[in-house]
């Protein structure tokens, strides 16, 4: 454990564009006074030539519910655009917190970007 | 006096009603769970707990209401943790929010911070006006 204090690390994101669609590679932590900013960046990036969001998640440690209505709404997004998002490697903590609140019922989880870019192949 | 701690025992941070600003009582909660030698997980449960009451104080307690505040209290031994989160809203039914993991609600934006604090503490208490809450989180409980 960091000793300064945990989940102390700013979230970045890292985009990336690969054909019709972001990936985007989420690090740090996700806290409350930095969600309504990556609501806003998530969102945007959902736009008819680019309808598909890919979010890798292995250097995320920390999200709340905040953070977790900010992927719902580009999922929601994505979805009315006749695209996708999918989420990559997530951390166990998190990983966790998503089965408890069933979102892995509605947005696929892969364990590897390898497996989230095979599924959007021909998209 | 909840969970056996008196007033006189609990830290206390008064902080304006928005999110960047209850960030100071969070970075003392933190801070506090480090040197009491916390887990990482058992961190993580404190902190997404906190964070799902302050938010919901801020936004729905408060009304995002710059002229409001928030009060935190806590107090933190290498056994436990109690937080007390309260708003100057006018309070709310929290047996009364829409179960979040209903198959009808699971898009919904909002709506799952209670069901989070119920999950993650080992205790979670509202006042009868539902501005005030108290959680509290065992060292000894595994996390879900």
């Amino acid at each position: 454990m960091n000793p300064t204090g945990p989940f102390e690390s700013p979230l970045s994101l890292e985009i990336e564009r690969e054909g019709r669609a972001h990936i985007v590679r989420l690090r740090g932590s996700a806290s409350m006074e930095q969600v309504e900013d990556l609501h806003r960046r998530l969102v945007e990036l959902i736009e008819p030539a680019v309808p598909h969001l890919v979010l890798e998640l292995s250097e995320l440690d920390f999200i709340s519910s905040p953070g977790i209505g900010a992927i719902i709404a580009a999922h929601l997004k994505a979805r009315a655009h006749e695209g996708s998002l999918r989420i990559v490697s997530p951390t166990p903590a998190i990983a966790g917190l998503f089965r408890l609140l069933r979102i892995d019922r509605q947005i696929e989880i892969d364990d590897t970007l390898a497996a989230a870019r095979a599924a959007l192949e021909g998209v | 006096m909840h969970f056996g701690v008196n007033q006189g025992d609990l830290a206390e941070v008064i902080v304006p009603n928005d999110l960047r600003s209850a960030k100071q009582a969070e970075d003392r909660i933190m801070a506090e769970l480090v040197r009491c030698g916390y887990d990482s997980d058992t961190s993580f449960a404190i902190k997404l707990s906190f964070e799902e009451a302050i938010t919901n104080a801020v936004k729905h307690g408060n009304k995002n209401d710059p002229a409001k505040r928030i009060v935190v209290r806590f107090q933190i031994t290498v056994q436990r943790t109690v937080i007390m989160v309260a708003d100057d809203g006018a309070g709310f039914a929290p047996d009364e929010v829409p179960d979040p993991t209903a198959d009808n609600n699971l898009e919904r934006p909002n709506g799952r911070g209670i069901m989070l604090m119920h999950a993650y503490m080992t205790k979670v208490w509202f006042s009868e006006t539902g501005n005030e809450v108290w959680m509290l989180k065992d060292r000894r409980e595994t996390t879900p």
